[in-house]
């Protein structure tokens, strides 16, 4: 059996760190895994497209400039050619963002994941692994709602299902993720945090037990790590926790990626860094109660969500309820979720909203009710 | 009958390694154990040629090193490691690896038709089967490539140059029986999609051709497409094949250029929108494309993107054919279909 190695734009910062993904990845065939590789775009490759996209012509340089560099260092002529060929595609044209084909713009903005596959390809070669690159689009079909799209599974299916020949054959394949293709044959993109999208739904297609998405932390903090000090990482979430953590912008995960695995048998998700996944999430509802402490906004609100299967229950509620008796001027409502498993508390200002999640934080999840 | 040389083996030379060459070895890396699977054949790919070299392996390239070769730049299959040439010796291919058939996929150039025509001269010289999506060549010489075949007894087949990913072609030819009267559709995706471009987003002519580049429609200089040259090769091909000899020159053409934005705003309103429609009429020996304003109700009003689509008119009836017109992948199965019908002997 074969998993899902779905490497983060957070550890691809420099040329440095895609050499050493390659060889953490030789690591792990070392140790007897085999997989397919899923890369994202490098560290803010994908919001340098996005100022492109809004007539930063500066910005388009700056990616080719990174990825060029890192050819260079990596690969030599051939590998730079590559990437100059696949920027020009994009940097000949000046476009402006709404105001052209959304089709335009995923085009442009999956340009960051196509280059961070081609070098990490090269990265492969050089610490001797086997590897191959794949199109994405060639495997990965959704609908045409470009920017957020949506893959669809059943077609999918019978593409992603190549992939078991190239991992029989020994060859680890690469590919890009966030990226698909509509029906018209239009490249698409699958949202922000696309990438851990595309390794679940394949591991779900396929049927995989086991999928890592790797970052540049532990885990899922139980809270925000900004807001709380030294916070703990949750070892344990049940995919609608997760779901529902996502809704909720934990980690900015993007919300298919667990909406895909609900109602799934046996796919366990491993969050975390290399030599350390310490969060786990799988099928399992395991206990009830509050997990995690999340924060987010919209346009009006700022909003504390308390996640965790049956935090629903009105034993769940009072407690937190109680426990922000002394922040109520700050408060301005709060949202029971069910059944989702998640309560949501709304509120004015942002010092009453970090006041309540070091409160909630002590009260639910270390049992503190001072 | 199968033709080739070891049962269930069809040993190809592709020459030409841009969208549709790149896509068709794409195609066979990732679907040959399909096919064996599903009609014992095996395509290997023997040799990839480019405009600056080659890479040749006598017993052929698996998939992996079929994918290995996408990952070699534009232009430089003669640097990949151990099999690649950098120069081009076509000669020197078929005397090494002996393929059955030689895929002509080398861009179209309508002044002279080369490098396809010679390209294909050679291989039906060398009784090599041949496909193509190259249409230029059988512009300039359809009679003398297809009589050449068949003087040498083998097989010549261009599916993959009329509505690209559509086997329209081959329908067309199967209905020995109809006689053609009268055709009439849009062969063109680029320009389709430039135009429904301007009608939907109301886009100019000139951001319209920029979206079509940028997404890999149309090329860096439109002209082939705008200018209508593409469509006119298609009718001469299809013409040609219905026994018909037209030349390319005598196909009376617009081009989209004179089209601008005002000129759409007004169709709209009035229930109409513009088409580059294709049109030859066998009865009056006549063909032509031309941009044409027609009523939003006619059958090819609703035809949009980068789809074709051909009415024909028969002694027996009209048929409506349509689908998608190219892009390198599926152009690419077509072209691989006529592959796989020659290695089946069909």
């Amino acid at each position: 059996m074969f998993s899902v190695v779905k490497v983060g734009g957070s550890i691809l910062r420099s040329t440095e760190d895609y050499v050493k993904t390659a060889a953490e990845l030789r690591n792990l065939i070392e140790e007897g895994e085999r997989f397919i590789v899923v890369v994202s775009a490098a560290k803010g490759v994908t919001d340098k497209l996005l100022k492109y996209l809004n007539s930063s012509s500066k910005a388009i340089d700056e990616v080719k400039e990174f990825y060029v560099n890192a050819a260079r260092e990596i690969g030599g002529f051939k590998l730079v050619k590559r990437v100059e060929e696949e920027v020009s595609r994009v940097s000949s044209i000046q476009v402006k963002y709404g105001s052209v084909n959304p089709a335009i713009c995923d085009y442009v903005l999956s340009i960051g994941e196509r280059l961070s596959k081609i070098i990490l390809r090269g990265a492969l070669d050089l610490v001797g692994v086997n590897s191959t690159e794949l199109d994405a689009r060639d495997f990965i079909l959704t609908n045409n709602v470009h920017g957020d799209a949506e893959i669809d599974l059943e077609k999918t299916e019978p593409r992603v299902s190549k992939l078991r020949e190239f991992i029989s054959e020994g060859v680890i394949p690469v590919l890009e993720g966030f990226i698909g293709s509509s029906p018209e044959g239009f490249v698409t993109t699958l949202g922000r945090g696309g990438s851990d999208y595309t390794a679940t739904a394949i591991a779900k297609i396929l049927g995989l037990e086991k999928v890592y998405l790797v970052t540049d932390g532990p885990g899922v903090y139980v809270a925000n790590p900004s807001i709380i000090k030294r916070v703990e990482v949750i070892p344990k979430l049940s995919y609608s926790e997760a779901y529902e953590a996502s809704l909720h912008g934990v980690k900015r995960f993007n919300s298919k990626t667990f909406k895909v695995l609900l109602g799934s048998k046996g796919i366990r998700v491993y969050v975390g860094e290399w030599g350390k996944f310490s969060t786990v999430i799988d099928d399992n509802t395991g206990d009830e109660g509050p997990k995690i402490i999340a924060t987010s906004r919209d346009e009006s609100h700022l909003r504390v969500s308390i996640i965790g299967e049956g935090v629903y229950r009105a034993k769940y509620v009072v407690k937190a309820v109680s426990s922000l008796r002394d922040l109520g001027e700050h408060v301005l409502g709060l949202n029971v979720n069910y059944p989702r498993p998640s309560i949501t508390l709304l509120f004015k200002d942002e010092e009453g909203a970090n006041e309540a999640v070091l409160t909630l934080y002590k009260a639910l999840l270390k049992g503190d009710d001072t | 009958m199968r033709l080739m040389s070891s049962y269930g083996l069809v040993k190809i030379v592709v020459i030409g390694f841009g969208n549709v060459g790149r896509g068709l070895a794409k195609t066979i890396a990732l679907k040959n154990n399909e096919l064996t699977k599903k009609l014992n054949i095996t395509v290997k790919v023997v040799g990839v040629v480019d405009s600056k070299g080659m890479a040749l392996k006598k017993d052929g390239f698996t998939g992996i090193e079929l994918l290995k070769l996408l990952e070699q730049p534009r232009s430089s299959v003669g640097s990949c490691e151990v099999y690649g040439r950098n120069y081009v010796d076509i000669e020197e291919l078929y005397g090494e690896v002996q393929p059955d058939i030689h895929v002509e996929l080398t861009p179209a150039n309508y002044d002279t038709g080369e490098p396809g025509l010679s390209n294909i001269r050679r291989a039906l010289n060398y009784g090599l089967n041949v496909v193509t999506a190259n249409k230029s060549p059988l512009v300039k010489a359809f009679n003398e490539l297809t009589a050449l075949a068949q003087v040498r007894n083998v097989k010549f087949k261009y599916t993959g140059t009329v509505m690209g990913a559509t086997p329209f072609l081959r329908a067309l030819k199967w209905m020995k029986a109809h006689r053609v009267e009268y055709l009439r559709g849009i062969l063109n995706s680029t320009s389709n999609y430039i135009l429904t471009l301007m009608h939907e987003k109301i886009l100019s002519i000139e951001d319209a051709v920029k979206e079509a580049q940028l997404i890999g429609l149309a090329e860096s200089n439109p002209s082939l497409d705008i200018d209508g040259l593409d469509a006119a090769a298609k009718l001469v091909i299809i013409s040609n094949t219905l026994g018909h000899s037209i030349r390319f020159e005598n196909v009376e053409r617009s081009s989209l250029r004179g089209i601008d934005l005002r000129d759409i705003m007004i169709a709209i309103k009035n229930g109409y929108v513009y088409k580059q429609v294709s049109t030859l009429d066998l009865v009056k020996k006549r063909a032509s494309v031309n941009v044409e304003r027609i009523p939003v109700n006619d059958v090819l009003a609703g035809v949009k993107g980068a789809m074709n689509a051909v009415h024909i008119v028969t002694d027996t009836g009209e048929y409506f054919f349509q689908g998608k017109g190219g892009g390198g992948v599926e152009t690419a199965h077509t072209v691989l279909n006529d592959v796989l019908e020659i290695a089946l002997g069909d």
